[in-house]
């Protein structure tokens, strides 16, 4: 990175302000006012913030409707956008739009609250559309549960007792045990019938506060209409919406963009310093891209593009980029869970495309599984590849089921058949038969990452010139050795004096360690013992996989009649599938976030985000 | 009598350490959750720290192997 200073003359600064969000390469930041006192903030304080409040209230109002009529992936247009057009859209259109879908949800909720009462609907309905009103009789629905003719005989009695046979009554079913009641009866008696219903914990049906005011039958009645008529409404509105979308979805999404691109710029100023005649803009840029600058700049006389010197005491303020190849560049997805690491650190994406597939691999190390999953991945690469993040995601998972593939030849298992059963190629190591030595490659694997991340901190230490970060990475370095050569001395029979070189680098790491984390010495040594068996998991979820592929076939082999025994078999191997695309991914990731990470990866970076305008092409993932 | 001690040991060797990263993990997924509802770009942090007491289970599955594969 270079910091860099832009100096002009004040009548340029719309002007270079445009070029700049153009380019879109430059970082910008607000300098250090102790270190330029006589220089002022360019942009008058309380006009600008009125400015930038009023752009993102309308902002957060377009993009919401943008996000709703699902208009995120037009492209916006490149041509310029005129006042009228854009008082059309904040004034008019949003508002419009606006009013359409809060009608839609309010009709959708409405139709929900509706829906509650089908049931009744539809135990009543044909009863229903055949009564009237009348101003001597009371209609009443209950819901109950029970036997109908328990039921028929219980309301019986309750009414008899106060109408003296005067009533009528509809029992339905509306559902497994449940019914539904239509009481009719004279008006004078509903007080009192109501009151015992009560007290005999007979629910009457509730209905909506807007039909209140109605009969029973009158609202039931209202209720059946409105939901015939619901559906349509909705659709009208669906109608006017697509009308809306179609005219006016690209006016849109443009004014949106020029939107962002002007609240950019108002809060990009915030950053200018100057004096009456002069600005200055200070900034970070890739150092490679301040030829570009340069270049953008040109055209205008008085402009200037300073490098400026930063000692590596300012490197916790500078924007870090990482840069790598294109086929790295879909493992920046593993890195971007990470925090934003700092500048004069190490990039840890090339190993993690290293690393990531042949953990996988190692746990999966199933030829048959690892087609599976290339497939898959095949898949939704095929399916979603308008989308940059599965599309990246997709790539990655492809790669590790190759080499999952790969392992799966070396183990020689075919979804869980043996190589020589199979009469297929491979099978050097048996993972049933060889756990042990599974182990101690997993350890091996584990000793040589840590080894890789304690040889990156040495080189980010000295390039930061960070004595003590130097010292304890070395002294890490020789306990791993140390430890490294002590369990090859337990292993190996051969009398090679591998014990006495791995005690001695055990001994001066610990007398580092002291003289660096005094108290801590033990923990620190712990620590990396810790980190290395953990590496055993390899090992374990691999050897979890087998064993559950062994129980699949041996439940399809042995089981009868046959078709339970395959669909055991089917089952097992189904979840042992299940299972292979989620565990293997997150220990994999675990191993490398946690153990890995923790030799040499420096947080607490500041992420490069340059002035720069909205991609031209919009994609977004929902 | 030897190969029912050793077969018991392995299993309380794994069986332990999973009921240990089951509390563990039960407790920090229910934090995790919390916080996701807050702050949903937390979800890498969130799931790394969710694994970290597997190396409970892993080791005692390291124990149990060691104890099986030793007898054999």
């Amino acid at each position: 990175m270079s910091k860099i200073r832009i100096v002009g003359l004040r009548k340029h600064l719309e002007q270079v302000t445009a070029l700049l969000h153009e380019a879109g390469l430059v970082h910008i930041v607000k300098p250090d006012s102790a270190s330029i006192p006589h220089l002022k903030q360019l942009a008058p304080g309380e006009d600008l913030a009125q400015e930038i409040n009023r752009l993102e209230q309308n902002l957060s109002r377009i993009r919401s409707i943008v996000f709703s009529l699902s208009l995120e992936i037009l492209k916006p247009m490149e041509n310029q956008v005129s006042p009228d057009q854009v008082t059309l859209v904040v004034e008019r259109l949003v508002p419009l739009a606006g009013e359409y879908l809060a009608r839609k949800e309010k009709l959708q909720q409405e139709f929900l609250l509706l829906d509650k009462y089908e049931t009744v609907l539809i135990a009543l309905a044909p009863l229903i559309t055949h009564l009237g009103e009348s101003p001597y009789l009371e209609y009443l629905g209950l819901t109950l549960t029970g036997t109908k003719e328990s039921l028929h005989q219980r309301l019986d009695e309750i009414l008899s007792g106060i109408t003296g046979g005067k009533h009528e009554m509809v029992v339905r079913p509306a559902g497994p045990d449940s019914f539904v009641a239509l009481l009719v009866y004279p008006k004078n008696s509903g007080a009192e019938i109501r009151k015992v219903l009560w007290e005999a914990g007979l629910a009457d049906i509730r209905l909506p506060a807007a039909y209140s005011d109605r009969s029973f039958v009158e609202a039931l009645k209202g209720i059946l209409e409105r939901k015939t008529h619901i559906p349509q409404e909705i659709e009208e509105i669906d109608r006017q919406i697509r009308s809306l979308s179609e005219k006016y979805g690209l006016l849109l999404v443009t004014v949106r963009d020029r939107f962002e691109n002007r609240l950019t710029e108002l809060k990009a100023s915030i950053s200018f310093y100057g004096t009456s005649h002069t600005f200055l803009i200070y900034g970070w840029i890739p150092r490679s891209e301040v030829p570009s600058i340069r270049k953008h700049l040109s055209d205008l006389l008085h402009v200037w593009v300073e490098e400026l010197p930063f000692p590596p005491h300012e490197w916790d303020q500078v924007p870090v980029l990482l840069k790598n190849f294109r086929f790295l560049k879909v493992f920046e997805r593993l890195t971007s869970l990470l925090p934003s690491p700092q500048y004069g650190g190490t990039d840890p994406t090339p190993w993690f495309a290293f690393f990531f597939p042949i953990f996988f691999g190692m746990m999966v190390g199933d030829a048959g599984y690892g087609a599976l999953f290339l497939g898959f991945a095949w898949w939704i690469r095929r399916r979603w590849r308008r989308r940059p993040l599965i599309r990246d995601l997709s790539t990655i998972f492809a790669v590790s089921s190759g080499i999952a593939m790969a392992f799966g030849f070396f183990f020689g298992e075919y979804f869980g058949f043996s190589a020589e059963h199979l009469s297929l190629p491979g099978g050097w190591i048996h993972r049933v038969d060889s756990l042990i030595v599974l182990m101690e490659l997993s350890i091996g694997v584990g000793f040589v990452q840590l080894a890789l991340g304690l040889m990156l901190r040495l080189f980010s230490s000295r390039r930061r010139r960070e004595r003590k970060e130097l010292w304890v990475a070395t002294a890490k370095l020789l306990f791993l050795s140390g430890s490294a050569l002590i369990l090859l001395h337990l292993l190996d029979t051969r009398p090679i004096p591998w014990a006495f070189w791995g005690w001695a680098a055990i001994s001066l790491a610990f007398m580092i360690f002291v003289l660096q984390e005094k108290w801590r010495a033990p923990l620190a040594a712990m620590k990396m013992l810790t980190q290395t068996l953990s590496y055993v998991r390899l090992m374990g979820f691999g050897a979890a996989a087998v064993f559950l592929a062994y129980i699949a076939n041996f439940l399809g082999r042995e089981m009868s009649p046959w078709f339970l025994g395959l669909a055991a078999a089917l089952f097992f191997h189904g979840l042992n599938i299940l299972i292979g695309l989620y565990a293997p991914t997150v220990q994999a990731l675990r191993l490398l976030y946690v153990e890995f990470c923790d030799q040499f990866y420096l947080s607490g970076g500041i992420p490069y985000q340059p002035f720069s305008k909205k991609m031209k092409e919009v994609t977004s993932w929902r | 009598m030897e190969i029912g001690l050793i077969a018991i040991g392995a299993g309380l060797a794994i069986g332990l350490a999973a009921l240990a990263t089951g509390i563990a993990q039960g407790k920090i997924g229910a934090a995790g959750i919390g916080a996701l509802v807050e702050r949903p770009e937390m979800i890498g942090q969130v799931l790394i720290l969710l694994v970290i007491p597997e190396t409970l289970v892993i080791l005692g599955f390291v124990v149990a192997v060691i104890l099986l594969f030793a007898y054999r």
